[in-house]
This record gives C-alpha cells, sequence and structure tokens, in this order.
C-alpha cells in the first residue's frame, strides 16, 4: 500500500511539474521551469524513497535483556554529546574564516577534524560490539601514540601562533604589558590549580577551554587587525629591523 | 534489515536499533543535494538569458576535462555500489578495497575540477558567467569533499568490523550518498559543458 507520505509528495511532484511546463509556456523563460522541474524531480523521488522504505521499527531489545537495557516506550536510546555543539562552533569559526583569513580557514578546517574524530569514536563506541577491551587496545595502540604527540604539538603551535598575532598587533609597550599580564595570569591559574585539593575536573576543564577560547579568539582578533608598523631605522638591516623590538618604532594601531 | 533469524542470533542483552533512517536519511539530504543544485542551474539559465553573450568572449570551455571528470564521478559511482556488494556479502576486504578507490576517485575529482579553475583566466567577480562557474564549482567541490568523509567513515567501520551483512545501512548510505554526489556533478555538466 502506498503510505500517504508517498501520496502526498507524489501529487506535489505532478502539481510542480504542470506548473512548470505552464511557466515555460507562458513566460518562455527557462530559469523557473528549470528550478519548478528540479523540485518536481525531488518531490517525486522523496516519494519513492517513502513509498519503498521499510516501516519505523522499535530498538530491537533480546527478550532476556536487563531492565536497564530496554528503553523507554516511544524513545531512542541516545547518549548526550558535545560534538553537535562543537560542530556548530567550528562551523561559525568556517564561516568567520570567509570574512577573514586564510590562516582562519585552516584553524577552522582544524578544528572541523577535531570534531569529527570525536564525533566518529562516541559513535564507534557506542556500538554493541565494543568492548572495554577493544577500547583500551585502541587507545594503548592508536590513540595514544599518534593522537598524544601530534595533539600536543597542534595546541602548543596553535596558542604559540595566537600569542604571536596579539603581540605583533598591540604597539610595543602594550606587548610589554601583555606579555607580562599572560605570564601572572598563567602564574597564579598554576598557583590556585595546584593550591586546591579539591578541584572539580570539571571546572579545570571549562578554565582550560575558557583560557584556550581566550587566545585563539584574541589571536585571531589580532590577525585581523594586522601587525603594527616597523619602521627601518638607519644604520640597521631590514632584518634586524623588522625582526626586533629594540630597534623598531611604533606607528600605532 | 532485521529479520527474525538475525535477532535471534543476537547476543543475551544486545540491543538493535532501526537502521532504516540512517539509509533514507542520507537518500532524503542527497535529493536535496540535488533540487538544491536545480536551484543554482535555475540562476545559471536566467543569468544566461539576461545576457546578451554567453559564456563571454575569451572563455574556451574544454569538453575534454568535462568527459574525464564525468568517467571519474561514474567509477566513483561504481565502486561504492561495488562497496556495498562486499558488505551485503560479508566480503571485508573487498569493501575496503572498494571504499578505498571510492576516496581516491573523489580526490582525483577534486583535483581535477581546482586544476581546470586555476587554467581559466577569470574570477567570481569578473563577469556574470564567473559568478555562476564558481558557485556551480564550490557547490560541487564540497559535495564532493563530503563524499570522501562518508567513505571514509564507511571504510574505517567496515574495517572494524561495524559494517557487517547484518548492520549493512553504512554500506547504502555510502552508495546512495556517491550517487547524489555524481547527480549533482552532472547537474553542473549539462550547464557548463552540455548547454553552455
Amino acid at each position: 500500500m502506498v503510505p500517504f507520505t508517498s501520496k502526498a509528495l507524489f501529487g506535489l511532484a505532478v502539481a510542480t511539474m504542470i506548473a512548470a511546463i505552464a511557466y515555460g509556456v507562458a513566460t518562455d523563460d527557462g530559469s523557473g521551469g528549470a528550478v519548478l522541474g528540479f523540485v518536481a524531480a525531488g518531490a517525486f523521488l522523496l516519494g519513492l524513497t517513502a513509498a519503498l522504505a521499510d516501516a519505523d521499527l522499535p530498538p530491537y531489545v533480546s527478550p532476556d535483556a536487563g531492565l536497564v537495557d530496554v528503553p523507554p516506550a516511544g524513545a531512542r536510546p541516545s547518549l548526550p554529546s558535545p560534538w553537535p555543539l562543537a560542530g556548530a562552533v567550528a562551523l561559525g569559526v568556517l564561516a568567520l574564516a570567509v570574512a577573514t583569513e586564510a590562516v582562519v580557514v585552516i584553524a577552522a578546517a582544524i578544528l572541523l577534524v577535531i570534531v569529527g574524530l570525536g564525533w566518529f569514536f562516541q559513535q564507534w563506541a557506542e556500538h554493541p560490539s565494543y568492548t572495554a577491551r577493544y577500547g583500551t587496545r585502541l587507545k594503548e595502540r592508536l590513540l595514544v601514540p599518534v593522537g598524544l604527540p601530534v595533539g600536543v604539538f597542534s595546541l602548543v603551535a596553535v596558542i604559540a601562533i595566537s600569542l604571536s598575532r596579539i603581540f605583533l598587533a598591540l604597539p610595543e609597550q602594550g606587548t610589554r604589558v601583555v606579555a607580562l599580564a599572560i605570564a601572572i595570569v598563567i602564574l597564579l591559574s598554576a598557583f590556585a590549580v595546584a593550591a586546591s585539593q579539591r578541584m572539580a575536573r570539571t571546572a579545570l576543564a571549562l578554565l582550560c577551554a575558557f583560557a584556550f577560547a581566550a587566545v585563539v579568539g584574541a589571536g585571531t582578533a589580532g590577525l585581523v587587525h594586522g601587525e603594527r608598523k616597523f619602521e627601518k631605522v638607519a644604520g640597521t638591516s631590514p632584518a634586524a629591523a623588522t625582526g626586533s623590538s629594540t630597534t623598531s618604532t611604533t606607528a600605532g594601531p | 534489515m532485521a529479520t527474525a533469524a538475525n535477532q535471534l542470533a543476537l547476543a543475551s542483552s544486545e540491543r538493535r536499533s532501526d537502521p532504516t533512517p540512517a539509509v533514507y536519511g542520507a537518500i532524503a539530504v542527497g535529493i536535496s543535494v540535488f533540487v538544491m543544485m536545480g536551484a543554482l542551474m535555475g540562476a545559471w539559465l536566467a543569468l544566461k538569458s539576461g545576457t546578451a553573450v554567453w559564456p563571454p568572449k575569451g572563455v574556451r570551455i574544454e569538453n575534454y576535462y568535462g568527459t574525464t571528470l564525468s568517467v571519474t564521478m561514474l567509477m566513483a559511482v561504481v565502486a561504492g555500489f561495488w562497496a556495498l556488494f562486499g558488505v551485503r556479502r560479508g566480503e571485508r576486504s573487498h569493501a575496503a578495497v572498494a571504499l578505498a578507490l571510492v576516496i581516491f576517485l573523489d580526490g582525483a575529482f577534486i583535483n581535477l575540477l581546482t586544476y581546470v579553475v586555476r587554467g581559466i583566466h577569470f574570477g567570481p567577480a569578473t563577469h556574470a558567467y564567473g559568478v555562476m562557474y564558481y558557485a556551480l564549482t564550490v557547490a560541487v567541490i564540497a559535495i564532493a569533499a563530503s563524499g570522501i568523509v562518508v567513505a571514509l567513515v564507511s571504510m574505517a567501520r567496515v574495517l572494524g568490523g561495524q559494517v557487517t551483512p547484518a548492520e549493512p545501512q553504512l554500506g547504502w548510505v555510502a552508495a546512495w550518498w556517491g550517487t547524489a554526489v555524481a547527480a549533482a556533478w552532472f547537474v553542473m555538466y549539462y550547464a557548463v559543458y552540455v548547454g553552455h
């Protein structure tokens, strides 16, 4: 039996196709007819898909499963996941990249890869064939040997590049003040974390995530602002004039 | 799809959700991508009808590239269904090799398309033709890149033993998504190389 969804979509396809032909004949314009034709084709294909699709099935649970494994009636079991939100943030950075620099595109691509991998591994771990032993083997043989060095290197690179963008965008005196302030903040934060005996992991993770986001955000702002002007000082080589802050003069932002 | 025999073979306390939403969801998204390409085709035709010289003077369309891109895309579709064939028959190595081939062919497709763009000597701001040419190209490259991602995920899960004859849905998704990618390309192919 053809389901109601398919009947509705087939009706839409026929109506849209008639509209496409009528529009084409009346206006002699191919563009509107093409758009309507594609809509008609899409509606027909969707209707066909709905007609051929199996009926929705409830999640299968073996008869001797414990109550904890039985999902509530009418609901699909799912675990909470931070990755959709992280994916939205990464896509937001990508949208920002369009209006800024190619470096931000690379940052967005890296973020998207991280989100994709995280989402992939969560999905992998939720599969029934996944066991704790398998997960440990995967972690010991793949994630730690490969992921840890790559992750640490990437983290250090992102922080270093972000800080360098901030320092290059600020005036000479401002760079010194900000560098000192960042050093003091890191020192005091590390002291507070070390001195705290009962700091929750969530609070620590939130603190690190906030600090990381602040550094990357400020670095992006510095990138968009651009470097301050370095003026050549007489008697010095161009490399020395641009590479050393002691021989440069600040023109101001 | 789930059968009574498969369900009886499941281990104690194991549960399995309905696999059909993933497959039919991928098909529905693929159809929406096809309709989106249709909208771009409509914009192409609208600008074409309002422009005296189309394509503009100096624009040379090489049919050789269009044909090569089309053949590459058709080979990727065949490889996608070969992967599905392997998944449904429990031939893990066949499925993995076929999905690797999909990744390679989609990558080659993007590589050639970007090569063609580098050699056309006009930008998106040069004329109306350039606007639409770049819009279609960027859309097709993004869709082909998504095809690579889908094939990569499918291949990893095939190799990990999570896509099997009892749970072939990701194989179906990879095959149908590859078809949607090819459909998107053929809309652009018709606009640029056939209809001009």
